[in-house]
């Protein structure tokens, strides 16, 4: 232990040229920097037991961290002492991990530290004892005593940006003044005052990990009514308490969310105080409906509404009659509760240039387009909707109203490569199409997801997962009715993430696609489509997984001559399918492959038994009829065919009658069988549809006599 | 007064593709269109859809810049959430000291 002072040449730190002696500081020396010291630099490796720079008045820089402290107290219980007559540049940091159970101060005398100061020892204790000001991010992460009450010394926080993570302690004041983006406050941290600014920017918000208490002045405030300060829960949809008792509390210019003040403060006389949901102990300025002023386009920020710039709980109308060409540019974040555009005429166009939140619905009209590039954030939570008017979104847009729904009124399209996600809430289709290149809906949020009847499409044709819904907790869910096809011709594997879920159908049938489909989960079908008649492709399933299929021919998974379909796992094991109806397949390559003794699972002799399978008939089913009619015709046309006539093909041929036919209806779930005559002309057609186990059910059609039966059930 | 809105809702099939969609307007504007106007909104709802499917936007590779600045800025979150994190694990530590100086108390209190 020793005490180093710094040479008149100044220098790096953790130089020894830089200290008289030609020895630079350990842990466990104290380090004077005095007058006579020359500008000194914090680089790599710069440690001291205390660090007084008692009347230096040189340049202390670098990029680097001092860090101060070892078991023992600094001499003169100094931690740090900076001099009012020095200068700083740089982003050096300050890290305190003395564990000496003595009380060390920590002085500024006026100097900011430019980058992050840290206090990390379960031990250690200290006071400082006038204002500190941090530029970068102030944490707690472990101390005995960090006393600022003594000397009521303020944290000061001079970023635009940082985190202040108070390690559960009591605190005179924390101060901020020039918020303009993304602040994370930690810690549940006890405070005399606190008085939180928004600075230039519209962007600033407080994320609260950690419960507030104050007890003297608690302020917020934004720079303006436009340059807001948004206070809000850093967990969307859990309320964070700020306990005010005996606090005298102000807001301006200021939103919040999920902010629960345990004191209610009343700002209805004001308003500047904004409600984006989720709040409790506020009373906000009541809704007042917004118009948009004017023929032209311009900034949601600066044009003339009817009373104010809307507050998250202002319904917002545009209604106007644009001249030709406008632009509407959304430039706040939070742009309000409703926002409805019916009426508008003049082709606008809406854009924004930072990410948006509507706390309602949103209706657009045909007649104009969307162009912005930022997200839309729906964050309404109540039962609200979204009508698109056949307009698509290029943006990523994002469901996250906990306690809330999005219905569609009509059909929504995303084109956004990033994705269409649901991080919260619910979203309902109502029937309607919905069509994205990425729907990202797994995470643990509470949420849920109403599928109905509606057609969704993913068009993404990039290795991804289109449908991405590996985890489904907190997920209510209702998709078995749906159909999701995957329409866009892709070379690369493409992933659909079921997360286990009861779907309809899911579709993946475009010609020219060469690419694979994976699928994951133990999920449930009424139909997989996977055919092509152009080109080979693979089906892989999780192996170790078991995949139900609910309907008859369900598992609808054909290739044609010389372009097999394949079906295998993902990985090298195998995997299930299983089914209480049977399947007729043809043209696959099954490897892998786990399928139920019964019902039958056909293959077909077209397909190939590549290995690992279990339970695959690579084989034709045979077929039994008797007649089941009760028309002249039919009994006569029937009679030659009672009796098992063996393959499908036999009955093909062997089944005849005296008139002639000329239909040719098709239906894509029913399989046909053409009646040749002795001229080797197409007679009737039978339209059945194999029904397993249960034999199937048909009609026999003659369109040019308009004969038909019902319903005719062949076993 | 509130306006009365119209929902017609339609589905077109074709080419084995299925819309189910809606026009949703007002009353006084649905009743000023003739059957041929509602049947070329469906149509152009059609077409528009049929677009959004067959030629999705094609999406350019960011260029290293951008690529850059997006993995700066990613860090920069990720750090924020490990200060959050570390914080939180500051708190859940404490709770635990107490929780251990308690029992301590009460052996000690209890002179065994």
């Amino acid at each position: 232990m020793a005490t180093r002072v710094a040479a008149a040449g100044g220098g790096d730190w953790n130089t020894g040229a830089s200290w008289v002696g030609g020895v630079a500081p350990t842990a466990a020396d104290d380090a004077q920097v005095p007058v006579t010291a020359g500008n000194m630099v914090i680089g790599t490796g710069a440690v001291c037991r205390s660090a007084d720079f008692n009347t230096y008045t040189g340049q202390l820089s670098g990029t680097g961290t001092l860090t101060i402290g070892d078991g023992t107290a600094g001499l003169s219980n100094i931690a740090l002492r900076l001099a009012s007559g020095m200068t700083r540049s740089g982003s050096w940091a300050l890290s305190f991990i003395s564990s000496s159970s003595t009380t060390q101060t920590v002085t500024s005398n006026g100097i900011t530290c430019p980058g992050n100061v840290t206090f990390n020892n379960a031990s250690g204790k200290w006071q400082v004892v006038d204002n500190l000001t941090c530029g970068g991010n102030f944490v707690v992460t472990a101390a005995n005593t960090l006393d600022t009450t003594t000397s009521s010394a303020q944290i000061i926080m001079s970023g635009s940006v940082f985190t202040f993570s108070g390690g559960s302690k009591t605190f005179y004041q924390l101060t901020a003044t020039a918020i303009t983006g993304n602040v994370v406050y930690g810690g549940n941290n006890s405070f005399t005052n606190v008085s939180l600014t928004a600075g230039s920017g519209k962007s600033g918000n407080v994320s609260l990990s950690g419960n507030m208490t104050v007890t003297g002045t608690l302020a917020f405030a934004g720079g303006s009514s436009v340059n807001r300060l948004l206070i809000l829960n850093s967990t969307v949809g859990t309320a964070r308490t700020i306990t005010t008792t005996g606090a005298t509390v102000t807001a301006t210019n200021t939103d919040f969310q999920d902010i629960t003040l345990s004191v209610a403060k009343d700002f209805s006389a004001q308003t500047d105080v904004g409600d984006c949901g989720g709040n409790s102990g506020i009373t906000f300025p009541a809704s007042v409906s917004q118009t948009w002023s004017g023929t032209s386009g311009g900034n949601w920020s600066t044009n003339g509404w009817t009373t104010r710039v809307p507050l998250p709980q202002d319904d917002v109308v545009i209604n106007n009659a644009f001249s030709a060409s406008q632009t509407v540019t959304a430039d706040m974040p939070r742009l309000g509760r409703s926002i409805d555009w019916t009426g508008a005429t003049g082709s606008p166009t809406w854009t924004n240039n930072t990410t948006n939140d509507i706390f309602g619905s949103l209706t657009l009209i045909s007649a104009m387009s969307v162009t912005a590039g930022s997200s839309f954030t729906y964050r309404g939570r109540s039962n609200y909707t979204i009508t698109s008017a056949g307009v698509s979104f290029a943006n990523v847009c994002a469901i996250n109203c906990p306690g809330g729904t999005y219905t569609l009124n009509d059909a929504l399209t995303s084109t956004s490569a990033s994705g269409f996600f649901l991080n919260g809430g619910g979203l309902n289709s109502n029937g309607f199409n919905v069509t994205f290149k990425l729907f990202v809906l797994s995470n643990s949020v509470t949420r849920s997801l109403t599928m109905g009847t509606s057609t969704w499409t993913a068009t993404d044709s990039g290795a991804t997962t289109p449908w991405s819904l590996a985890t489904t907790t907190g997920l209510t869910f209702s998709g078995s009715s749906s159909t999701i096809i995957y329409s866009i011709a892709s070379a690369s594997t493409r992933t659909f993430a079921g997360g286990g879920l009861t779907y309809g159908t899911l579709t993946y049938t475009v010609a020219g696609s060469t690419g694979e489909l994976d699928i994951t989960g133990a999920n449930s079908f009424a139909a997989i489509n996977f055919s092509d008649v152009t080109n080979a492709r693979s089906l892989k399933f999780t192996a170790g997984t078991t995949t139900t299929i609910r309907n008859g021919n369900g598992f609808n998974v054909q290739g044609t001559s010389g372009k097999l379909m394949t079906v295998d796992s993902i990985t090298a094991a195998t995997h299930t399918i299983t089914a209480t109806l049977d399947q007729h397949c043809q043209y696959l390559s099954v490897k892998n492959s786990v399928v139920d003794a019964s019902p039958k699972w056909y293959a077909g002799t077209t397909s190939t038994d590549v290995s690992g399978n279990t339970n695959w008939l690579f084989s034709n089913p045979s077929f039994y009829l008797t007649s089941g009619t009760s028309r002249d015709y039919e009994r006569q046309f029937f009679q030659g065919l009672v009796g098992n006539i063996g393959t499908l093909e036999d009955m093909k041929n062997k089944w005849f009658c005296s008139q002639t036919g000329l239909s040719h209806p098709r239906s894509a779930e029913r399989q046909y069988l053409k009646s040749l005559g002795a001229t080797g002309k197409d007679y009737h057609e039978l339209w059945f549809t194999y029904l397993g186990n249960k034999g199937f059910s048909g009609s026999l059609n003659d369109r040019r006599r308009n004969f038909f039966t019902t319903q005719t059930t062949f076993i | 007064m509130d306006q009365i809105f119209i929902q017609h809702r339609f589905s077109i099939e074709r080419d084995g593709n299925t819309l189910q969609d809606a026009l949703v307007m007002p009353l006084e504007d649905y009743q000023k269109l003739s059957e041929s106007d509602i049947e070329a909104q469906k149509e152009e709802r059609f077409t528009n859809w049929q677009e959004a499917i067959k030629n999705p936007p094609m999406v350019e590779e960011p260029a290293p810049e951008e690529k850059i600045a997006q993995i700066e800025k990613d860090l920069a979150s990720l750090e924020e959430q490990k200060q959050v994190l570390m914080s939180q694990k500051v708190e859940a530590q404490a709770m635990v000291d107490i929780a251990v100086l308690e029992s301590v108390k009460e052996v000690k209190l209890g002179g065994k």
